[in-house]
Parts: structure tokens; C-alpha cells; sequence
């Protein structure tokens, strides 16, 4: 089932995929408005020189549309403009104030469609006094105290992917269709806007809250975590495993299925809190290190399944690609781009009952430009020859 | 302006939430903060689990405060007829139900997607869970960090020969429970145009495994299976978290011309004609050495120092600040991060608005969590049962008002 089928969104943003990838892997027309020539930066991405298109926009644009035009020319701002009309939504990811000097921004657009949900995501919103700061994750995360409470206490570890982005994204893709569930009902659209750093710093699980509950804030601990012990990541003889221990009753299934009495038994280990609180970060931590490293992931993985505790090996893309688990739940899947070949990507984590077997069938991403002509003759109904003229002013 | 009341996007959307816990929590609280009415379902005498997690204040957890403000508590005994059909009256009124229950246990209890979509054709059912409705592992518990290590997302961090790195919050359930609220959404898009609903599975390693999305394609591609990279890019340098005298900085030179700029603001020219550090690709090569030139200068300066200095020369740069420094920064207050409100039994505190603004306008609190059964009369009023009727049923303890 492709549940937004039918829904038409115009995507402005530049070096931020993770929007209209939400719309596009579940059945809206996504359809990206790139700069003539170099077109969106995330072609660039892993790209081996400036003039080539690296292999992971064949994932960062998957299933999407791409029209090339020159939003810096007034006739490309009024193509915009002209194929508002047609479109549900459109979304940019700088400040809604760039667009006012080309004559897109909201209110003008509102007034060639309505309904129109406008969507904007900054890395640190419009206002503020750090909304001109460069528009990076890595920057985002550095200035929400999320990467310092990430890694060992020896110094921060960098996510090792856009985290920020996925944040900001995915809140401004709810919002917008939120709004246009909205816009349906009212005949009024609404510009919605989020920016990546609010974001991350609304999802704070546990600071605020420590720190209004208990004065004191957690520290940076690796893999552990600081009231349900143990949580940890052990190193085993073939790889990682982390374990991830919630309650009593939890602790002792899993002392009796690891073989190790003196776990269950002795009252410096077998409550909570006294042995998260006193003893996890002592002698407790030492032993589990030396269980873990005398075994492998799979008989690690067995025991946490015998006393049904949450346990699981540290999976790479090697042990994914073989995953059962993974498998079933078709969570990678080959998709074929004309540019590159086969590749696999990563699947759709949502599940609608009813799908069927071509919802996971993934359409490639397009070539820089690939439906200018197309779209606009469609929509637009413009003629070869006024296209022609269009293409030699490099407006297409 | 449009004439929309604003920040209530999704007033008149009604969820019946019997989530617990985070990641379902998270989901049913963007529905609440964006104007739904949110019936939050819970157990009697009992609540939502995350009700016990400390610390507390005044014995309420602030956890669960933080996770379930701008929700309606109904307190019910679903293992009885009349809680089940309460239940069934609810589901004539419910846009949308969300469920994070053992795979299987809601449908046990009679109150599962195939029975409410007789009474509803038009419900959409959201089930989260750790590992989905289906696979080998559907039946085994999962926790955040659980997730995050068999998803790939904890090998996607840490160094190279290192630990894998789970991220100092719960990032699975949280993301989870946004995918979730996406999906529901999507869901209502639909049917609004069908006039069916839909049941959506979605398991949080699944979502998780969204990290591993260029370490796939490297694999697809160049057979490479290396998944984690340190505090360092892996395409481009320098690019990452360097050392300062009073803790971290990141320091961002993406193109020749910051990498110049980088050199002159640190007064490290030398490193420009360094052979090994002569355009991006040996840059990378040579990412540890050159990391070392860089802090070697970096540990000496603080890091507003170096958030200054750079910043002015174009290249893009920032302090690693604490958490505290992001929560309390003028950024934080000016922007409106958070907003204080009344909690019950606790007095004012300070909570995270929604990140969502809708027409610039940001989605205020409109009230805090609330105690275990603080609704349970005025849904009950509301769905259309008499006040003889709930009298009966708190009688017979089918509903409750414990007010914990």
C-alpha cells in the first residue's frame, strides 16, 4: 500500500534528502528542483571528483522526480510559481526569508494555491541568535549536548550519521502532513517550519528530567546507562554484544541461564539499586567483561534467548545482509539505477497491512534534470520551442 | 494569515493510546502537543509502567511528566467485559489507536485491529514494537540499546577497532515513535481519501537500521563492510570533533578554499604545503596525522576561541557544548525551547515545547501530564455513558481515578 498516492510535493531543499525521501518511499510525487549543471550537493556525496555524481544519491533520491531550473532567474521563479497550482506541498531547508527576493516564499505562493502546505527546515531556526550558523549536522549535534553525552568519558564520540537531519526532517514531514490533513478539512494551507536543532534538543530523554528530579545531570558512560544495570556493550571472542538489563527478575534469568549463581545469590548483586548504584561500575563490570570476552556472540545471543532477556549482537552490514531476521522483514532490498548498476538499499521500516508485493519495489533515482521537459510540458503545457528558449537562457 | 487557530493542526483527531513506555509515548505525545485529544488508556491501580521510573519528585516521576504532557488519562481494567467495552464505544469516536503490547497481547485481550475495524472501518491501528509482527525474533524483548546494536546503528559509531557506540539518549525510540506519528499521518491521508483505515507494523530496528544507509551502499558497491569511522569523516578532512583546552570542538573545512582559510586561522600555514595534506584525498588518507597538527594547536585555545576565530574566517566550526549550555543558552530562551507550566503535584516546571510551528507560530502546552485516571470521568462523559453508569463502573472497579 502506498498511502500518499496522489499527494504532490515540490522539493527545494538542497544537501538534506531525508524529507522527500519520508514522502517518496511511501507513494507521493516527489519532484526535485535542482540547479542546472551541478544540481542538489548530495550528488556529490562520496563522489571522487567535483564533475561526478557520487553512488549514494542513487539512495538519497530514490523513487524521486528531478527538474532542472534556475530559481535565481525571474523566469525560473515564475516556472515556481506557475507549477504551485499543481503541487500539495513544497519544502525548502533555509530560511523562509531567502525566498521572499525571488518572490517564493509563502504568502506570494499562497496566493497561486491556497491549500498549499509550505515546509521549512533550518538546522537552527529563523530566529535566535544562532540562526546564521553553516547548516551542518555535525554542528547541530555539537551545539545540542547530544554529541557530548555520546562515548566514553575520555571524550565525545561523533555520530556516525546524520542523526540532527533525521530529526529535523521527519518532525517537518509530520507537521506537513498534519497540515495538509488540515488543509483538506479547511481549504487553507499553513507554512510549517522546525529547525533540526530544536529537534534534537525536544527529544531529551533524561537530562532535563535529572536534573529537575535530582539536581545532578548523567555523565558520559559509553554504552551504559545510568539506572538499569547492567547496559552495556561487551566485547565477545567473534564481536560485540550488548546487553540491556531492566529489572530483578531479568537479572537472575539471566545469571541462571549464564550459569553463574554467585550473581543471583550474593547481596552485593542481586538488587537493584545496590547493584547498579554500588557495585555495577566496580568489580560486577569487571566480571561480566571477562564472561563476555570467554565466549562467542552466538552463544551470548542463545543465552539472552533461553532466560528472554534483551540482548543482542552488534550487527554490521556483513551480519545484517545474512540476518533471517532482517530478511523477513525485507529490510534490504536491490534496487536496480540505470547510472550505477544494482545496489542494495535499505528498506521501509512501515508496514501497512495490505501491502503487497510491489510496495517494496523501489523505484531509481533520476537522472540531474531527467523530468524538466516532461513536467513541464504536462503541467505547464509549454511547447518545444518555448522550452528550447528556456534551455539556451539557462533557466533549464 | 490564515484564519487557522494555530498549533492545533490536528484538533479533532481523536487517539486512543495504549502505549507505555518511550518510543509509543513519543508518538502519542506529537498527536497531543499538535492539538489531538490523546486518550491515554491505563492499567488500574497500576498506570503506565514508566509511572515507576525515577527519580521523582513529590513521587512522581519527572520521566514520565517530560513524556506524556498535553494527554487525557482514562483508567480501566481492560481483562473485564465492561472495560473491553468501553473500549468498543471509544473506537466508534477514534481516528487513530496506538499500541506498544508483547506482539500479539492486544489482540488476546480482544481489543486488536480486526476487532476494532468492525466497529471503525475507518481506524487506523499503529502497533510498535522492538523486532515488528513477523521474523524470528518477534517474540523476543527489545530495549533501546537492543535495537540499536542489532539494527547496525551502534556499529555505525565509535572507532574503527573500538566499541560500537550507542547515542547517550534512547535515539531508537524516539525515532521510532516519530516514524510512528509519520506513519499514522500517512495512514489518515489515506483514509480520508478511501474511507478504510489500515494496520501499520513498524518495529524500531527496522527504523534504526535507517543508519546504515551508506555503509549498504559501500558494501554494494565496493564490497566494503567497514562500518565505523571515529570522530572523523570518512570522505572528507579535516572533518570532525578535535580537541580543545576546555573540552571538544567540531571544525568543518569542506573544500580547498576553508582548508586554506582553516590553516591561516590557526596559524598553522606550514600544514598548506605539507605534501601530506595537499588536496581532500590525502587529507583523508592521513586523517590521524592531520588531526594530531590540529589539536596540536586546538588543545592550546578554548573553544569559543575556536568557534570565533573560524566562524570569522568562513570555515564553519563550533564548541561540543554541554548539555547544560545548550539548555540554558540565549539561543534556547530567545527561540523558546521551553515553555513552564503547571504539573499536578509537583508546581511549575519547565517542559520542552514541540519543535513544530505552524504559520511561525509555536504549538503551546496546554496542559501538563496527567494523574493516573484525572479523565477517566470526563471521557467516559464524553463517549456518552451517564453519570448512573459510571458510578456503577467505578463501583465495580472497571474504571478508576487513583490519581497517582
Amino acid at each position: 500500500m502506498k498511502p500518499l498516492i496522489g499527494l504532490r510535493v515540490l522539493d527545494l531543499t538542497d544537501g538534506n534528502p531525508y524529507i522527500g525521501s519520508m514522502f517518496a518511499d511511501y507513494g507521493a510525487e516527489v519532484v526535485k528542483i535542482e540547479v542546472p549543471g551541478s544540481g542538489d550537493s548530495i550528488r556529490r556525496r562520496g563522489a571522487k571528483s567535483e564533475d561526478q555524481e557520487g553512488i549514494y544519491q542513487a539512495y538519497y533520491n530514490r523513487a524521486k522526480k528531478s527538474m532542472t531550473i534556475d530559481i535565481t532567474t525571474t523566469q525560473g521563479q515564475e516556472i515556481i510559481r506557475k507549477l504551485v497550482p499543481h503541487f500539495d506541498m513544497l519544502v525548502i531547508n533555509v530560511a523562509e526569508e531567502n525566498m521572499a527576493p525571488l518572490g517564493i516564499d509563502y504568502e506570494t505562493l499562497r496566493s497561486y494555491n491556497r491549500k498549499l502546505v509550505y515546509g521549512v527546515l533550518t538546522p537552527f531556526g529563523e530566529d535566535g541568535p544562532w540562526k546564521d550558523m553553516p547548516d551542518y549536522d555535525l554542528l547541530v549535534m555539537a551545539r545540542s549536548g547530544l554529541l557530548d553525552k555520546t562515548g566514553f568519558p575520555e571524550k565525545p564520540t561523533r555520530i556516525g550519521f546524520p542523526l540532527g537531519y533525521y530529526y529535523g526532517s521527519w518532525h517537518l514531514t509530520a507537521g506537513m502532513l498534519a497540515a495538509y490533513l488540515k488543509a483538506q478539512e479547511t481549504g487553507e494551507g499553513q507554512n510549517v517550519s522546525t529547525s533540526s536543532w530544536q529537534c534534537v534538543m525536544s527529544v531529551d530523554d533524561t537530562f532535563a528530567q535529572c536534573l529537575a528530579g535530582m539536581n545532578e545531570l548523567p555523565k558520559r558512560i559509553g554504552n551504559g546507562f545510568p539506572t538499569t544495570n547492567p547496559t552495556d556493550t561487551f566485547r565477545c571472542k567473534n564481536g560485540w554484544f550488548s546487553l540491556s538489563i531492566g529489572s530483578d527478575q531479568q537479572w537472575w534469568a539471566f545469571s541462571k541461564a549464564a550459569g553463574k549463581t554467585d550473581w543471583i545469590e550474593n547481596p552485593k548483586y542481586s538488587h537493584d539499586p545496590v547493584r547498579s548504584m554500588e557495585n555495577y561500575f566496580g568489580d560486577l563490570d569487571q566480571q561480566l567483561r571477562d564472561y563476555f570476552s570467554g565466549i562467542t556472540i552466538e552463544e551470548a545471543d542463545r543465552v539472552c534467548k533461553e532466560a528472554m532477556v534483551p540482548g543482542g549482537p552488534c550487527n554490521t552490514v556483513n551480519e545484517l545482509l545474512n540476518d533471517e531476521q532482517v530478511k523477513v522483514r525485507q529490510m534490504i532490498l536491490p534496487v536496480e539505477d540505470p547510472k550505477i548498476g544494482e545496489t542494495l538499499q535499505i528498506g521501509k521500516p512501515a508496514k501497512f497491512l495490505r501491502d503487497d508485493e510491489n510496495d517494496n519495489d523501489i523505484a531509481s533515482a533520476p537522472s540531474l534534470g531527467q523530468h524538466t521537459e516532461p513536467i513541464l510540458r504536462q503541467l505547464l503545457k509549454l511547447s518545444d520551442v518555448e522550452m528550447e528558449a528556456l534551455r539556451k537562457a539557462s533557466v533549464i | 494569515m490564515s484564519v487557522i487557530e494555530t498549533g492545533g493542526a490536528l484538533k479533532g483527531i481523536k487517539v486512543l493510546d495504549f502505549t507505555i513506555a518511550v518510543a509509543g509515548a513519543f508518538a502519542a505525545w506529537q498527536f497531543a502537543d499538535l492539538g489531538a485529544d490523546v486518550w491515554k488508556v491505563e492499567k488500574y491501580d497500576y498506570g503506565d509502567q514508566a509511572r515507576t521510573w525515577g527519580p521523582f519528585i513529590n513521587d512522581l516521576s519527572t520521566l514520565y511528566v517530560s513524556y506524556n504532557k498535553n494527554k487525557q488519562s482514562i483508567e480501566m481494567d481492560l481483562s473485564k467485559p465492561e472495560g473491553k467495552a468501553i473500549i468498543y464505544e471509544m473506537a466508534k469516536h477514534t481516528d487513530v489507536v496506538l499500541e506498544n503490547f508483547k506482539s500479539g497481547s492486544i489482540d488476546r485481550l480482544g481489543l486488536g485491529y480486526e476487532k476494532l475495524r468492525e466497529i471503525n472501518p475507518r481506524i487506523v491501528f499503529v502497533s510498535l514494537s522492538g523486532f515488528g509482527g513477523s521474523g524470528p525474533l518477534m517474540k523476543y524483548p527489545c530495549y533501546d540499546a537492543i535495537a540499536a546494536a542489532r539494527s547496525g546503528f551502534a556499529a555505525s559509531s565509535g572507532e574503527p577497532d573500538g566499541a560500537p557506540m550507542k547515542v547517550g539518549n534512547s535515539i531508537c525510540d524516539t525515532l521510532s515513535g516519530l516514524y510512528a506519528f509519520n506513519a499514522a499521518l500517512m495512514a489518515l491521508v489515506e483514509a480520508r481519501r478511501t474511507g478504510t483505515g489500515c494496520r501499520i507494523d513498524i518495529a524500531m530496528t527496522d527504523v534504526a537500521m535507517r543508519a546504515c544507509e551508506e555503509t549498504m551502499m559501500d558494501y554494494s558497491k565496493y564490497g566494503s563492510t567497514q562500518a565505523r569511522f571515529g570522530n572523523h569523516d570518512r570522505l572528507i578532512a579535516p572533518y570532525g570533533v578535535f580537541e580543545a583546552r576546555d573540552g571538544f570542538a567540531v571544525i568543518i573545512a569542506d573544500n580547498e578554499e576553508r582548508w586554506q582559510k582553516l590553516c591561516t586561522a590557526l596559524d598553522s600555514t606550514h600544514l598548506k604545503d605539507d605534501p601530506r595534506f595537499s588536496d581532500n584525498e590525502r587529507r583523508v588518507q592521513n586523517r590521524d596525522a592531520l588531526a594530531a597538527e590540529l589539536e596540536a594547536v586546538t588543545r592550546g585555545l578554548f573553544r569559543s576561541q575556536i568557534e570565533e576565530r573560524l566562524l570569522k574566517a568562513g570555515v564553519p566550526a563550533s564548541g561540543v557544548l554541554t548539555f547544560i549550555e545548550a539548555y540554558t543558552s540565549n539561543h534556547a530562551n530567545t527561540i523558546g525551547l521551553t515553555q513552564v507550566v503547571h504539573q499536578d503535584k509537583i508546581g511549575s516546571t519547565r517542559f520542552y515545547r514541540n519543535p513544530l510551528r505552524f504559520n511561525n507560530e509555536p504549538c503551546d502546552i496546554r496542559h501538563g501530564t496527567p494523574l493516573l485516571g484525572q479523565d477517566t470521568e470526563s471521557i467516559m462523559k464524553e463517549i456518552g455513558y451517564t453519570e448512573d453508569e459510571i458510578r456503577k463502573l467505578y463501583e465495580d472497579k472497571v474504571i478508576g481515578s487513583h490519581l497517582i
